[in-house]
């Protein structure tokens, strides 16, 4: 039997780059990932939008591919938000500022994950389904008393600090209520929060992933995962760029044969999409 | 040598099983007698032209191979050995001269064959948003 879509978005918050006065750019291989990742969801497994900001959406114009997201560009949302969060400490907050606008249930699709099979079957029977787990390393999910903290604020005593975080690359969250517990929870933390760490990551794993944890065990709800181990070869339906990303952006050899590794996979799909066309000739 | 190519033919229909042994010896005298390369390049392109391989985009592809092999040999990361591997291929080295080449081994192991999708949270990751590297999946196109 066919499961009803699921409609996903993907995020292209600029704020986090310019703020900090650089000019906002994705490599081809990091493009032609976004471009793969839109137009498998929507073979799959329903449609997509995109929440961007008007940097975000000049580059997608100048890129030609506004015609994407089969679901629509909106870019209301992020460049009209004025929650006091600083876009560098908390770089991936667009993402959650559009999950709050996003009606349940909704998939957060990172940019740089393809989901290569129809998961609606998966996802369904779920209340909340992430990528996968993390380790609690120390030295990136930090101790409650090392995180920096808004003035007057204060971790509620009933917190698991043992809870393993989520990878939230993909995020699959059925109920509205279970979507505002936890993204009230990570306002209040991110909210007003500017003091800058040593490093830009702790910070916001603690608001995104391990946060999501923490708040699925408060409410006493299991957290499903696509996948058990992902380095697993028996993954057979998600590609992410994770860290491989800062590899890509080192090494021009590297996205050459990436690109064309997901070109000789995905040509069917992307042969569909005419602007695809520039890559093609790039790569192969 | 007499040399008659145009040099314009594409190197989709590979290479004869001499070539390929001579690009290998190439490609190991590269590593290991740097100060022999222009001599070689200079064999390596009369080569070309006798086999009617497109010495150019030969030499694009063994340039993209030693700069991943100087990334790689600054990493030791599986990921990095895997496209290194992939880009010998695209050279004409197979996977058993590549192992004659005797580069260093990746200095950790991943991807493992455990479980499928669609499962619960498993305390064996030991994985983080920090690590640096993984690329997951890659198996899915080829890497």
């Amino acid at each position: 039997m066919q499961q009803p879509a699921i409609p996903a978005f993907h995020v292209l918050w600029t704020k986090p780059v310019t703020t900090g006065g650089k000019h906002f750019s994705m490599n081809n291989a990091e493009i032609l990932t976004m471009v793969v990742s839109a137009l498998m969801w929507q073979k799959h497994n329903g449609s997509i939008k995109l929440y961007t900001d008007k940097a975000g959406y000049a580059f997608i114009r100048s890129r030609k591919l506004s015609a994407l997201w089969d679901g629509g560009i909106d870019t209301e949302l992020l460049e009209n938000n004025n929650y006091p969060i600083d876009p560098e400490i908390f770089w991936a907050a667009g993402k959650l500022i559009a999950l709050e606008a996003q009606a349940c249930p909704c998939v957060m699709l990172d940019t740089d994950l393809i989901v290569t099979l129809p998961i609606q079957h998966l996802l369904k029977p779920t209340t909340i389904t992430a990528l996968h787990s993390e380790a609690l390393q120390p030295e990136v999910y930090l101790p409650p008393s090392l995180l920096k903290k808004p003035s007057g604020f204060s971790f509620p005593d009933d917190y698991n600090w043992n809870t393993l975080p989520s990878n939230t690359a993909f995020l699959y969250i059925r109920d509205k209520s279970f979507k505002s517990f936890y993204l009230n929870e990570s306002k209040r933390f991110m909210f007003r929060n500017m003091e800058k760490p040593t490093e830009m990551v702790s910070q916001m794993v603690f608001a995104e992933q391990r946060l999501l944890s923490i708040c699925a065990d408060r409410q006493h709800l299991s957290i499903n995962y696509l996948l058990s181990d992902p380095f697993s070869l028996s993954n057979s339906s998600v590609i992410h760029l994770w860290g491989f990303k800062h590899l890509l952006r080192q090494n021009e050899n590297v996205r050459a044969i990436y690109s064309k590794q997901l070109i000789e996979k995905f040509g069917e799909v992307l042969s569909a999409y005419p602007l695809f066309i520039p890559y093609d000739e790039k790569y192969m | 040598m007499s040399i008659n190519s145009d040099f314009k033919k594409t190197n989709s229909s590979g290479a004869s099983i001499t070539m390929q042994h001579y690009i290998f010896a190439f490609v190991q005298d590269v590593i290991n007698q740097p100060d022999n390369l222009k001599r070689s390049e200079q064999w390596l392109k009369e080569y070309c032209e006798k086999e009617n391989v497109n010495y150019f985009e030969l030499n694009r592809q063994l340039s993209s191979f030693f700069e991943l092999l100087e990334a790689y040999r600054k990493t030791n990361t599986l990921v990095l050995y895997r496209f290194l591997q992939l880009q010998a291929q695209a050279c004409f080295i197979d996977e058993e001269r590549f192992a004659l080449l005797r580069i260093q081994p990746a200095n950790y192991e991943f991807p493992r064959i455990t479980a499928d999708m669609g499962t619960s949270c498993s305390d064996k990751n030991t994985i983080t948003s920090s690590h640096n590297g993984g690329l997951v999946g890659g198996h899915l196109i080829g890497l």
